[in-house]
């Protein structure tokens, strides 16, 4: 990435005028990550004018592949008229033919904005009211479906995206983690963390998107009623003012039954090797969360994330569905640890891939799979071909055949390798990072 | 009471109470959207009017729309703008209507933030900051920060930046409360504090300094009880004991104690309720003391002893 | 010889609560092997000058008499009695109504059973230990903002404003709220009932520094230096705002001049739901609106305490207007209407305690199910619109939701 004339402590006005005269988008994509030092110690507020002013001109610039996660994130969560208005200009950006698919994200947003939409404007930053052109969130999103020649009534919602772990070339250093939980014990983060798989989901009980915190912990609970064996906990963003009686009401309402396997946590001390063990996509002001995205991550008896979700939301079958993978992946991983890290994903078109590959080394232990890998092997090879990257194609052509032969182990690498032609074409980061 | 005949007076005062005045008697207008709009009419019948466009806008977007137009004018007379936010403020209520129109409403109350009239002022801020709106805090801010003339006064300016968690003004809290002048600043600047856990340690001395105002005071309790529990118990307990402090902070510290403290603890601590005991006859004649308002303090301290005393003395 | 009586189907004296509404119990002798049967015995008030008083009937939905003669069967066969709370004459303190049996001429004692009288008050009447234990009970509930109170706050919000607002579902929510509401508090002191706030009167005793606080000029509002409400915390800070837009030596008014009065409330809306519903406006939003800040919009309404009272009154009037047009029957169309939206009719189940989490209901549903009342099974954990209607159990005694008003009787 390149060195870019903005970042901490940029004055806003400044940074606008960037955004609107010289920014490309794949610089917008950069800035987009919660985590990007560009937020630290700047308000919600700022954050947002900020976010919604870059989503914005995705219209006029073209809206990149790797910014369509933070497009659908407003779309699905967002409560905020300037960010999801700005988010359903920015899709008109993009491909036509592609965007079609997500007119169920749109039509969650008319829904999610009906109690809390707003007058918003594009045309000046930090407006001052009376101002004659505003529009609204639900005049964008009605504009955006109808660019897609979608109707406003039908399917509404989402899918869900899974991604695999972040790649760390410095794990941080867990063991300077202590936890505290809902009430009031303390111990070291591997205490909880190794000896069982675990899934852990972060939330702050201020957090005021009930889309967001409140949803993802309702979810947990869900979970809780599908999952033993596993441990589940939920970490806090807000340490200092998330003490355990308020975690533990939290969680109560929301129909978690605390107990030895779960639980919910502050860190009282490194909460900055938290935020790096998970890359947490999060920032502050001051104390003050000032945005973050939905996360949670799936661990292996190791303590280590084997798998995360992040961003869009989560549905708990999701979850039951990996852990039972992290359990079957136990038996192969000598063998496709090195391959899985190779394709690691670096495009939202390499997640498919990734899902392909993964689909194969569970087959044999999960037979049931056969119709999902299936799946999964179309929606690469559409990936591929809509990349038009034909040795890539001709790769996973091939490579699907030899899955359903006698040879499946052959065609998942042919796929793998179909995977980095891909990726290496466009080296930006997708998800989060 | 027999049941029958407590329905035959009640019956009997509803149907004198009828025969006096109804609302609806008193209210009827029969243009009421002419009347809200004619600038001709008295003050009273318009407001009439809204009232009554306030059952009726509830299906009825033009009505509505009426409100908007006269909550927006600033020509309008202050109490026919304030009618017209009351109507629509009711309407947010029970109007099915409202929701799709809340963009045109957030639009209007912008556009009357500066309005001359300064209660029309504080109304329209205080609702924009209700729903946490990101303009009406961004020119709360820069009142406070003495970027342009304040559209109200200091005090409800923070009140209304408390509205919303993410509003950008701790820093700007914790220096106001090293430097204004005025403790009914200070306490609302305090009271927003209890929501910065990294203000502790301004609020822990906010608590102990003698030289600030008793009510500012308490608010720093309030705040700690909040953030940091266990270390208001221990400055809760030096307070109560201490005979030189205000009784209005000794019995909100007790409050405190009583409330959150760890009752094991507290039983076990008799030592600390006989100088409680002892304490209770002595209050130092302070300029505080002596002022009028420590009378009815006095006493609540005396309670406030006498309630902890009679849960955690023993029998 | 000794008698027992077990009251709302439970011997357990978490049980011994009631209201208007008379309530089955049993009596059974023990430990009369060799006596001669049956035994007449006489149940009557143990003390007629202070506490709350009751009346009792052999009777289902009766209005009993101060004394009731029983025979009981020597063998310990339970005998069915129903007692219910005298009219205006309600407990003040807990288990302060004591049933006294007795049995022969010289009125031998055989057993009494303490309880309570126990009906939602006048705020303005309250006691001073009253108005304490309501305080103190809201207090613990709302542990500095880290408490079960939180629930509460949440399932009141602008984006949930369609379960309970704009539509014919708007009354029975929030008698559901505040049960569900009120029966937590009454886990943390039996004792405790919602007070209500009679917006229409002068009630200046409610705005003290006591009781719901003083407000200033700022609209901060000030607490006495023992009332623990000065540590209420709700969402982002510790404390109540709350600009009184008239003097609390007033009854109260808004920027569109007085709030409807009880006697129009009943007068003027008609006979029937569709009419009464129209309440809704006036006088429930214009009570909201005879304050600036916390209690004038309806997201942050639930902030200030007061909240609940003005409530509690918006749904006596509603129990009074039931009583007095006569409409609990929830199968009579003149008691209820119903709206198209979802969870506004009689059938649906309201949120958040059916947990739907389905649009067009709100994604979350915090609290889950309502909270259970050792005195009546009723509401179903996931209420219908149905069951928040003939709440005294008139037209079916299984759903007889455990409240009552100080001045709504029960009348068969």
């Amino acid at each position: 990435m390149t060195a870019l004339p903005i970042g901490t402590g940029t004055a806003e006005d400044a940074f606008a005028e960037w955004v609107r005269s010289a920014a490309t988008g794949d610089e917008l994509v950069a800035l987009l990550a919660e985590e990007h030092p560009l937020y630290a110690g700047r308000s919600t507020n700022e954050t947002t004018r900020m976010r919604g002013w870059m989503l914005a001109q995705f219209e006029r610039i073209g809206l990149p592949d790797a910014a369509l996660p933070f497009v659908l994130e407003e779309l699905e969560s967002g409560r905020d008229p300037f960010l999801v208005a700005a988010a359903a200009t920015a899709m008109r950006g993009g491909d036509i033919g592609a965007m079609r698919s997500f007119a169920p994200f749109l039509r969650q947003a008319v829904r999610n904005m009906r109690f809390l939409d707003g007058s918003v404007t594009f045309e000046v930053y930090k407006p001052r009211w009376p101002i004659s052109h505003t529009t609204t969130a639900a005049k964008e999103l009605r504009a955006t479906l109808a660019w897609l020649g979608q109707p406003e009534e039908g399917a509404a919602g989402c899918c869900e995206v899974e991604i695999p772990p972040v790649p760390r070339t410095l794990p941080a250093d867990t063991d300077a983690i202590e936890l505290e939980d809902q009430d009031g014990r303390r111990l070291p983060f591997r205490d909880f963390f190794r000896g069982k798989p675990a899934v852990v989901a972060f939330f702050y009980t201020r957090c005021d998107n009930p889309n967001k915190c409140s949803l993802t912990i309702t979810r947990l609970a869900q979970l809780q009623e599908r999952l033993s064996g596993v441990r589940l906990a939920a970490i806090t963003y807000d340490p200092l003012y998330d003490l355990p009686q308020r975690m533990r009401s939290f969680g109560e309402s929301r129909g978690i039954h605390f107990g030895e396997d779960v639980r919910f946590f502050r860190t009282v001390r490194g909460f900055d090797q938290l935020r790096a063990h998970f890359a947490l996509g999060v920032n502050f002001n001051g104390a003050i969360v000032n945005r973050h995205r939905i996360e949670l991550a799936v661990m292996d008896a190791r303590g280590r994330v084997v798998s995360s979700f992040a961003r869009l939301q989560w549905e708990p079958e999701a979850i039951v569905r990996t852990v039972q993978r992290v359990r079957a992946l136990r038996l192969v991983r000598p063998v496709f640890a090195p391959l899985l890290l190779a394709i690691l994903p670096k495009c939202p078109l390499c997640l498919t891939a990734y899902l392909g590959a993964a689909g194969v080394s569970v087959m044999q232990s999960m037979p049931y799979l056969r119709g999902l890998l299936f799946l999964f092997v179309a929606m690469h090879w559409v990936a591929v071909f809509r990349r038009r990257r034909w040795l890539a194609v001709a790769l996973s052509t091939a490579g699907a055949a030899a899955l359903f032969s006698p040879l499946p182990v052959a065609g998942a690498v042919l796929i793998a390798v179909s995977s980095l032609l891909t990726a290496y074409s466009r080296p930006h980061s997708y998800f989060g990072r | 009471m027999d049941i029958q005949e407590y329905r035959r007076q009640v019956e009997e005062e509803l149907e004198r109470e009828a025969a006096s005045a109804s609302l609806e008697s008193v209210g009827s207008d029969a243009d009421p959207v002419s009347t809200a709009a004619d600038p001709s009419a008295s003050g009273e019948r318009r407001i009439r009017a809204i009232r009554e466009l306030a059952g009726s806008a509830r299906e009825n977007r033009a009505e509505i729309e009426i409100l908007l137009r006269l909550l927006r004018s600033d020509s309008e007379p202050p109490a026919v703008r304030l009618a017209a936010l009351g109507a629509l403020g009711q309407l947010q209520f029970t109007s099915p209507l409202f929701n799709e129109m809340r963009p045109e409403f957030i639009d209007t109350l912008r556009s009357a933030v500066d309005a001359s009239d300064e209660e029309v002022r504080t109304r329209v801020l205080e609702t924009l900051a209700q729903h946490k709106d990101e303009y009406a805090q961004r020119r709360l801010l820069a009142g406070l920060r003495g970027e342009e003339p304040p559209l109200v006064p200091e005090q409800k300016a923070i009140q209304f930046l408390g509205y919303d968690i993410h509003a950008e003004h701790y820093p700007l809290l914790r220096e106001i409360v090293e430097r204004s002048d005025s403790p009914g600043v200070r306490r609302e600047a305090v009271r927003l504090l209890s929501s910065d856990p990294t203000a502790v340690e301004i609020l822990g001395r906010v608590f102990q300094d003698r030289t600030e105002h008793h009510e500012v005071r308490r608010a720093a309790a309030g705040a700690l009880a909040t953030l940091a529990p266990q270390d208001l118990e221990g400055r809760a307990k030096e307070v109560a004991l201490d005979p030189g402090e205000a009784p209005a902070l000794r019995a909100t510290s007790l409050t405190a104690l009583e409330h959150f403290g760890n009752p094991a603890a507290l039983e076990a601590d008799q030592e600390f309720l006989e100088r409680l005991d002892a304490g209770a006859a002595r209050t130092a004649i302070t300029e505080e003391s002596m002022d009028l308002g420590s009378g009815p303090a006095a006493t609540e301290l005396d309670q406030a002893i006498s309630r902890f005393k009679g849960r955690f003395g023993r029998k | 010889m000794r008698t027992d009586i077990a009251l709302n189907g439970s011997s357990s004296p978490t049980a011994n609560y009631i209201g208007w509404t008379p309530r089955p119990a049993t009596i059974r002798l023990l430990e009369s092997a060799g006596v001669p049967g049956p035994v007449r015995v006489t149940l009557r008030n143990q003390r007629t000058n202070a506490g709350g008083q009751l009346l009792f009937s052999r009777q289902p939905n009766a209005i009993g008499t101060d004394t009731l003669q029983l025979d009981l069967p020597t063998n310990g066969t339970p005998v069915r009695f129903f007692v219910g709370g005298k009219f205006l004459s309600p407990s003040s303190a807990d288990k302060d109504a004591v049933i006294a049996v007795t049995t022969g001429a010289n009125n031998a004692p055989l057993g009494t059973l303490p309880l309570m009288v126990r009906v939602r008050k006048d705020a303005m009447k309250l006691s001073a230990a009253e108005r304490t234990r309501f305080i103190e009970a809201m207090s613990i509930l709302n542990n500095r903002g880290a408490g079960r109170f939180n629930q509460f706050r949440d399932m009141h919000r602008q984006e949930t404003l369609e379960e309970a607002h704009g539509a014919d579902g708007f009354l029975p929510w929030h008698r559901a709220y505040l049960l569900d509401l009120e029966r937590e508090l009454q886990n943390v002191d039996a004792s405790v009932t919602l007070p209500y706030w009679r917006f229409d009167r002068p009630a200046r005793d409610v705005f003290t520094r006591d009781f719901l606080g003083e407000s200033n000029a700022a609209g901060v509002v000030q607490f006495a230096s023992t009332n623990k409400l000065q540590f209420w915390r709700t969402d982002n800070g510790t404390g109540v705002l709350r600009r009184l837009l008239f003097s609390p030596a007033a009854s109260a008014r808004g920027d569109l001049g007085p709030v409807r009065t009880e006697a129009s409330t009943m007068n003027d809306l008609g006979t029937d739901y569709g009419g009464f519903i129209r309440m809704e406006g006036q006088p429930h939003a214009a009570a909201h609106r005879s304050f600036a800040e916390f209690l004038s919009n309806a997201d942050t309404a639930p902030r200030d305490p007061l909240f609940f009272l003005l409530h509690c009154n918006v749904d006596r009037l509603w129990a009074r207007w039931q009583w007095l047009k006569r409409r609990f029957d929830p199968a009579v169309p003149g008691s209820f209407r119903g709206s198209p939206r979802p969870g506004h009719r009689l059938n649906d189940t309201m949120w958040p305690w059916n947990n739907d989490r389905n649009p067009p209901r709100p994604n979350t549903a915090p609290g889950g199910t309502i909270a259970p009342s050792p005195v009546t099974a009723a509401p179903s954990p996931s209420p219908a619109v149905r069951e928040m209607i003939d709440y005294q159990g008139k037209t079916n005694a299984a759903g007889w939701l455990g409240f009552d008003y100080d001045d709504v009787p029960f009348e068969p």
